[in-house]
């Protein structure tokens, strides 16, 4: 199993633990007539999903920092709570990036990074309006696509391990939906084989994300408390 | 059942791609000297590596056929040093082009890379002399009496620079650097004279072999030092 369809079925097993929670509890209010007036997004497991638009930033000595520039980018994300504070997650996204000298990097001129991965983190609440949120990267992988002429015409493909760590912070403007700021922070390890004099500028993707976004919460227990 | 799965994917690629697609995950390096005919190295020398690859639409091949791709490019320094950090692509026509420019001759570096790897990713080009290119202004006149004929030939160094590696190795067989060109005529009463004007390049050399009247045949060299190097014969 490649790490991509790991992550494939970790979101699928994910995913369907939560809507099966919700349909269980769902089905048992029913029969509580003391959670009237209560919507359906505060039973089950605890959790979020959101949409987030990313400016990216290019940082660093390697290949990226060198010769790339930011042209944006978006993310879907979502978290179950599994203890407490600590939530398992999933990030899928792109951004993209202009080669300003291929001289550094061989010649395309545009390259969109796919960005897959499972995070862990902690959520931190201390007041309800306000979450701060740390994670850090599970596994995942990212996939450039580098493409030749700004055209379809021909492209070539990077892979790289992720490397993400991220804060971000949840302002709450109705109990369910909050917006979303983060700052993420990726040093990915590239698959690219290259020359021992070429090696230490094509090992790491290094670049920075600030994200901007809306997160919808749901949910009430975290999973492990559910027990 | 996941290998199959992957064939199956990869032979619906094949079939409906219309994208050339180079090697996933490798960067090459080529590396050089760019020196003149003295050895004296020229900066800012424009080295491009190239790859043709043949564009399909659909299943058919565009009928433009080939399209040579720039995979990589960059500059000799000061010194003459270049390194060029490049896509790789695994083709049957990759080539390496260090670029003379119109004063100075070309060299290409080819090699079929379909089933060849250079070790740790490196070309390495070593000296890549780029001689200045030279005009033979060859002038042959009669000033014998009519009758007199003269059989000749002239041997001289083409400027082309190809050199084909097949597997890292130069093949001299296939290669086509610098080879001598030969020129061979009879003057006569029909055309006594003769007159033409050849490309090569300071430091090549010309042989100039000829017999007047079926006599002994004479053989003299010369070696090209000047821009507009010219040869006047009478006989």
């Amino acid at each position: 199993m490649t790490s991509t369809s790991v992550i494939k079925f970790v979101f699928v097993l994910m995913f369907s633990m939560f809507t099966l929670s919700l349909w269980c509890q769902e089905v048992e209010s029913k029969d509580d007539e003391e959670h009237e007036n209560s919507s359906m997004l505060d039973y089950g497991v605890k959790g979020s999903f959101g949409v987030a638009y990313n400016v990216v930033n290019p940082s660093g000595d390697k290949y990226f920092g060198l010769a790339y520039k930011g042209k944006g980018g978006y993310a879907l994300k979502f978290k179950l709570f599994v203890y407490d504070g600590f939530f398992l997650g999933g990030s899928s996204g792109f951004s993209y990036f202009e080669n300003t000298n291929i001289e550094i990097t061989g010649n395309y001129d545009k390259t969109r990074v796919g960005s897959h991965y499972l995070f862990l983190g902690y959520e931190y609440r201390p007041i309800e309006k306000l979450a701060f949120n740390v994670n850090a990267s599970l596994f995942g992988e990212a996939r450039h696509k580098n493409e030749y002429n700004a055209g379809n015409e021909a492209y070539q493909i990077d892979k790289a391990k992720i490397r993400a760590f991220e804060v971000s912070l949840d302002y709450f403007i109705a109990p369910n939906f909050s917006i979303n700021l983060y700052y993420a922070y990726r040093n990915d390890k590239t698959k690219i084989n290259t020359s021992p004099n070429l090696q230490s500028r094509f090992d790491r993707a290094q670049f920075a994300i600030i994200g901007l976004g809306v997160n919808f919460q749901f949910g009430k227990e975290a999973i492990i408390s559910n027990f | 059942m996941y290998k199959k799965t992957t064939l199956i994917i990869l032979i619906i690629f094949l079939v409906f791609s219309c994208e050339v697609q180079f090697d996933r995950n490798v960067r090459i390096e080529v590396t050089g000297v760019t020196v003149d005919e003295n050895v004296v190295a020229i900066p800012n020398v424009f080295v491009g590596v190239y790859t043709e690859a043949a564009r399909f639409t659909g299943f058919y091949p565009t009928l433009n056929g080939d399209r040579e791709y720039l995979l990589g490019s960059s500059n000799s320094d000061e010194n003459g040093d270049f390194s060029v950090a490049s896509l790789f692509d695994s083709d049957q026509d990759f080539f390496i082009f260090v670029d003379g420019g119109d004063s100075r001759t070309n060299y290409i570096y080819s090699s079929d890379t379909f089933d060849f790897e250079p070790q740790n990713f490196i070309f390495n080009l070593d000296e890549v002399s780029l001689k200045k290119k030279a005009n033979i202004n060859f002038n042959i006149t009669r000033t014998s009496p009519p009758g007199s004929t003269l059989d000749f030939y002239i041997s001289y160094q083409s400027p082309l620079c190809e050199e084909v590696f097949v597997n890292g190795v130069l093949d001299e067989a296939l290669s086509n650097c610098n080879r001598m060109v030969s020129v061979f005529r009879t003057l006569n009463d029909d055309s006594p004279d003769y007159e033409n004007t050849s490309s090569s390049f300071i430091t090549g050399t010309i042989e100039f072999g000829y017999s007047i009247n079926g006599g002994a045949e004479t053989i003299e060299t010369y070696i090209i030092n000047q821009e507009n190097y010219d040869i006047n014969f009478s006989y």
